[in-house]
């Protein structure tokens, strides 16, 4: 009985070293880190979205980006955007610590739930594009709603307070949005 | 000439666990090289891909058990809080009543239970979970979906088919129902209250549920409901059909759920009290033959209080490990009873429950993870004074440990999951169950082969009750063979449908003295369901089909009546639920479920199973949102059909100690609901 057991056993090894192998072995999936694919998104957002002009001080001055919690997405996108620009112009990171923090920014990113109301409040009728996870935010006057769909990172857009700040959303987000609100 | 002497190829205990350990890191160690070879900046070429690129990236899942639906390796449905509210459900019954493979048979004291696949799963055979702690009561192993487990408060539902032994445990045997209720993600709450009229009787339901993401690190959240409810407005009749009597004033449900929980940082706390207090008309003792009845209902209790504490970490990137342990207090089947001969079962023990988890997640690579754990628990019950009186022996005490793991390898061929658990009760013995899953996820399509073995061990009720002459229950053993395939059409379709194979040995069961384990039975079938969705429309629409195929245990049996089926089980179901978004704020559902006929034992055939004729069920609900506040209507049972739920075992307990079974009880005709919500 015990022989049977140790048989069993080396058999075992084997397989989990034939698993061990085959997951050498395997093709890499197409998959990313959550954090990596909102990164993408946010600074694909930035590519499609046109402020007026009265946002900028200049014509060189920088995308501003502030991050509302959220701190390793912060910090994922701050890696990930070096030596990207949009529009020709370059991208500085925020980490901010509250809505009363988010003047100056061209794109507000909340991490933090419980300061998405504030955030967009505080944004209201300001060209600043507000994104966040939330639940609800596009719903509660947030601009750009990240959702899952299975194992696929999603967006929903909320047209009318982007529209009201003066924000131009190209159609291509509307096309690739999971829904549009006030189009 | 030396003689060398080899050493005799045996193994002792230190080296199998030497080979164990040697086992588990030899496939962990050559797969984490395997990613630590493998090209880190792969995450770098992301910023450059088109949003419809970026549309149609999969995220990597952190843990093994997050993947989407069609690629997980079981069979799985989700109900959500939107499809919850759309039908106008208030109880666990009313959800499963439209999910294809579940129906409702009635025990001994009036409380109605569960069906799945053909297979009467009341007792142990199906987990209920609750925030992820389970709510089987610690008895039997029951739980009870009738005017219990608020819809209102519930964010969603999981229903995992099949043997689920090997990752959930004891009684995950032939499904798990997972209920996750709302949490902290509300930032705000609801509250809300329905009168639920039918007949001259109306009843009530008020629910609230806050929840509130303080900070980054602290959150907090609530759900309370009561209710109280009229379970039938219908007469009953006993099996010999000497006994008549309107249950309107005799099923009283009086349940009160309270679940609080909060957190700080990757810290969890819960807190469960969940009241089941039902009338129960037909009483354990028997109704006397001549009316007028000179009792009323007895109380039939189920009362449970759970904690629960649990801590994720995550000591380096790739491994989670989340400890966690409750403890539960329960007075299961506890009777205030009215007949003098229920006396004895006010006086059933106290039970408890000390439970610790300890699972581990290894991420791999991109493509494999390892989930190993060991789980500790101890049942043990107080001495029960009024025990002995019923036969029971008291206490009960058995202390139950498992180890157990998964291996999930991802290939651009398929997805693999090989898994198993070891489990050993100090009272029945241990048992090993294997899990194996091959599953392949195109965009579209989907295909899942499952191989599940679960176990169920006996709870302490069962030990104590078991038959005269039966010196020990042994482990009860459940084989599942299982399919399923899926689509995605376009145009906001998908079809998903399953095949199955279910086979119980020792099946533990009441065999009209007591529990013993029976001979193997078994039941082959499919289940399908289409849905649909659009702005204005969503649909679904489901079919069940069941045979059984092994009837070794003779008190389940519809035979002679429907030969091929167990009790209360039909072989053909519908479920349909539709619901029209006929503005943003007005929504309008129909729903129903048609069920062929049942084997039962009704009067005027008391030693026999009858044929139940097949019923069709359609409800509607309309709600409409204005601001913050919701109103809705509905009418249950449209067309006044008898909801007939019959004993789904031969039991010879109530009401006329007659060996065929109880006479069933018919749940309330056409119902009338208003529903007033208010969301702040």
């Amino acid at each position: 009985m015990k022989q049977n057991l140790h048989k069993l056993m080396q058999t075992g090894g084997a397989l989990w070293l034939a698993l061990a192998v085959l997951a050498v072995g395997a093709p890499k999936a197409q998959s990313q880190t959550e954090d990596g694919v909102k990164c993408a998104f946010i600074y694909n957002f930035a590519k499609f979205t046109e402020w007026p002009a009265s946002a900028f001080a200049d014509g060189s001055a920088k995308i501003t980006v502030g991050f509302v919690g959220g701190g390793a997405l912060a910090d994922a996108f701050s890696q990930a955007i070096t030596g990207k620009n949009a529009g020709g112009r370059e991208f500085e990171v925020k980490k901010l610590g509250g809505a009363g923090e988010i003047a100056g920014c061209h794109i507000v990113v909340v991490g933090d739930a419980a300061q998405a109301a504030a955030v967009v409040g505080a944004a209201k009728g300001k060209p600043i594009l507000t994104v966040s996870d939330a639940d609800g935010f596009v719903g509660a006057g947030g601009m750009i709603g990240f959702m899952k769909d299975g194992a696929k990172v999603v967006f929903e857009l909320n047209l009318e307070p982007s529209t009201a700040a003066g924000l131009k959303l190209d159609p291509k987000l509307q096309k690739v949005a999971k829904s549009v609100k006030g189009g | 000439m030396k003689t060398t002497i080899r050493p005799q190829q045996t193994a002792s205990y230190h080296s199998i666990l030497r080979l164990i350990v040697a086992n588990i890191l030899a496939g962990t160690a050559c797969a984490v090289a395997a990613d630590t070879n493998a090209p880190a900046a792969a995450g770098n070429n992301i910023m450059d891909l088109s949003l419809d690129d970026l549309s149609k990236v999969e995220i990597k899942i952190a843990s093994i058990n997050a993947k989407p639906i069609n690629a997980q390796p079981a069979v799985v449905s989700v109900i959500t809080s939107k499809e919850i509210e759309a039908t106008g459900a208030h109880d666990l019954k009313d959800i499963l009543q439209l999910v294809p493979g579940f129906y409702f048979g009635m025990d001994d004291a009036s409380e109605i239970g569960t069906g799945f696949r053909g297979i009467w799963a009341y007792e142990g055979k199906i987990q209920l979970l609750v925030d992820g702690i389970e709510m089987n009561e610690g008895g039997f192993g029951n739980f009870f979906p009738l005017d219990h487990y608020a819809a209102e408060n519930i964010k969603q539902v999981e229903i995992i088919r099949g043997p689920g032994s090997a990752t959930y445990g004891g009684t995950a045997e032939l499904a798990v129902i997972s209920i996750t209720t709302k949490g902290a993600e509300q930032n705000g709450g609801s509250v809300s209250s329905r009168t639920i009229a039918t007949g001259d009787t109306a009843g009530e339901q008020a629910t609230a549920s806050f929840g509130y993401q303080l900070t980054n690190d602290w959150r907090f959240s609530g759900n309370f409901s009561y209710s109280d409810i009229v379970r039938s407005d219908q007469t009953y009749v006993s099996l010999d059909g000497s006994e008549r009597m309107n249950l309107s004033d005799r099923s009283d449900d009086h349940p009160i759920e309270l679940n609080v929980g909060g957190g700080w940082k990757d810290l969890d706390l819960r807190f469960i009290y969940d009241r089941y207090h039902i009338q129960d008309p037909l009483l354990f003792g028997g109704l006397p033959n001549t009316p007028p009845l000179p009792f009323d209902p007895n109380i039939f209790k189920n009362d449970i209080i759970a904690v629960s504490a649990e801590y994720a970490l995550k000591p380096i990137a790739d491994l989670s490990i989340t400890p966690k342990v409750i403890y539960k207090y329960e007075q299961p089947w506890n009777v205030t009873p009215s007949d003098p001969a229920d006396e004895v079962w006010a006086l059933l023990p106290t039970y408890q429950r000390l439970d610790f988890d300890l699972p581990a997640t290894i991420t791999i690579n991109d493509q494999s993870s390892l989930k190993i754990g060991a789980h500790l628990y101890h049942d043990w019950t107080d001495s029960g004074e009024g025990t002995a009186a019923v036969g029971l022996v008291h206490p009960v005490e058995y202390a139950d440990y498992a180890g157990y793991a998964q291996y999930d390898l991802d290939t651009r061929w398929a997805n693999l999951t090989l898994g198993g658990r070891y489990e050993n009760q100090s009272y029945s013995g241990g048992a090993f169950v294997p899990r194996v899953g091959l599953v392949k996820a195109w965009d579209r399509f989907h295909v899942k082969l499952l191989y599940n073995q679960a176990f169920r061990t006996p709870n302490v009720l069962v030990i104590a009750e078991r038959a005269p002459g039966v010196g020990a229950i042994q482990n009860e053993l459940t084989t599942g063979y299982e399919s399923e395939v899926g689509y995605d059409f376009n145009g906001g379709f998908s079809l998903v449908g399953n095949l199955y194979f279910m086979r119980i040995k020792h099946l533990i069961g009441y065999n009209g003295t007591g529990y013993a384990n029976g001979e193997p039975m078994s039941t082959e079938g499919a289940e399908t369901q289409l849905r649909y969705n659009s702005a204005k429309l969503s649909a679904s629409l489901g079919y069940a089909f069941t045979r059984a195929t092994e009837q070794g245990v003779s008190y389940y049996s519809a035979a002679p009546a429907l030969g091929h089926m167990n009790l209360e089980m039909p072989q053909n179901q519908v479920t349909l639920s539709a619901t029209w978004h006929v503005t943003k704020s007005f929504d309008w559902n129909f729903s129903g479920v048609f069920m062929s006929e049942r084997g039962a034992y009704v009067y005027p055939n008391p030693n026999t199973p009858s044929v139940l004729p097949s019923v069709f069920l359609i409800n509607t609900f309309a709600e409409y949102r204005w601001r913050d506040f919701s109103f809705g209507v509905g009418i249950h049972n449209l067309f006044d059909q008898p909801e007939i739920i019959g004993q789904s075992y031969a039991g010879g307990s109530t009401p006329d100690q007659l060996m065929g079974g109880s006479a069933p009880q018919i749940l309330s005709g056409r119902t009338f609901m208003v529903k007033v919500g208010f969301t702040f």
